[in-house]
């Protein structure tokens, strides 16, 4: 089975408690049954007129790493893939907290480009 | 029929306006979408499926109205929530969450609000207006 990886930028909301958390990083990388997941979900969003659908994230799904400014990797937990019709984009909470990180969106292109929805 | 359902807002001592609660002014096919959305969450292992929202909007404590856009419909297999953006200022709201049922079989009726009763719409003449 092929994998992908990806570097995704996060961006965090702009309160002050979360300013020492502005420039995360979500890296993770992806199996090939995991991204068909991910383009069958676009077809569901797609066929059901839904605005974007939601689904948790398991380890066996894909390796995620959540990376602070130096490097360094932040804990997090709770996280969720979200598609929408022809974007998808990573979620997390920072580690005991109920702050949500959410990645920038990245283009379902980019997965079929890479072959990945490919047998 | 129209289903007013009050969702309520946690507060943020951060900013100031920050809504109290939203209403969702639901038609009884809104509750028919709702019950859809929930079985394909169901059927399809999901966390979450997002609508987007028909006819809502946000109050602030006082009961007067607060400016969102982007507002959207959470619905889980057994709860729904909405959020939106605080129009012109790129902060998100997210609403508590509540269970499918009650807006599904016990609408709320808004008895301490502009919304008077269940057969109300959310209509801009029901909406206060600062003095």
């Amino acid at each position: 089975m092929t994998a992908s990886s990806f570097v995704l930028i996060a961006h965090t909301e702009s309160t002050s408690s979360l300013a020492s958390t502005q420039a995360l990083r979500i890296g993770f990388t992806i199996s090939q049954t995991f991204a068909k997941n991910i383009l069958e979900l676009s077809e569901l969003v797609r066929e059901r007129d839904l605005f974007s659908v939601e689904q948790l994230i398991t380890p066996e799904d894909a390796h995620l790493v959540l990376t602070g400014s130096a490097g360094a990797q932040v804990p997090a937990e709770a996280w969720a893939l979200k598609v929408t019709a022809d974007q998808f984009w990573m979620t997390a909470f920072l580690a005991g907290t109920n702050h949500e990180v959410c990645s920038d969106p990245q283009e379902l292109a980019t997965l079929r480009g890479s072959g990945l929805s490919q047998d | 029929m129209t289903h007013p359902f009050k969702l309520d807002i946690p507060p943020n001592p951060h900013y100031s306006g920050w809504p109290a609660y939203c209403l969702l002014s639901l038609e009884d096919p809104d509750l028919g979408r709702i019950r859809e959305v929930a079985q394909v969450v169901r059927a399809h292992r999901l966390s979450c499926a997002q609508i987007n929202l028909l006819v809502g909007a946000c109050f602030d404590e006082d009961g007067f109205p607060v400016e969102i856009e982007n507002a959207q419909l959470h619905v889980t297999l057994d709860s729904l929530y909405m959020s939106a953006d605080l129009k012109n200022q790129g902060l998100e709201i997210r609403s508590d969450a509540r269970p499918i049922s009650e807006a599904l079989i016990q609408p709320v009726v808004m008895s301490d609000c502009v919304f008077a009763n269940s057969d109300v719409k959310l209509q801009s003449n029901h909406i206060a207006t600062r003095p």
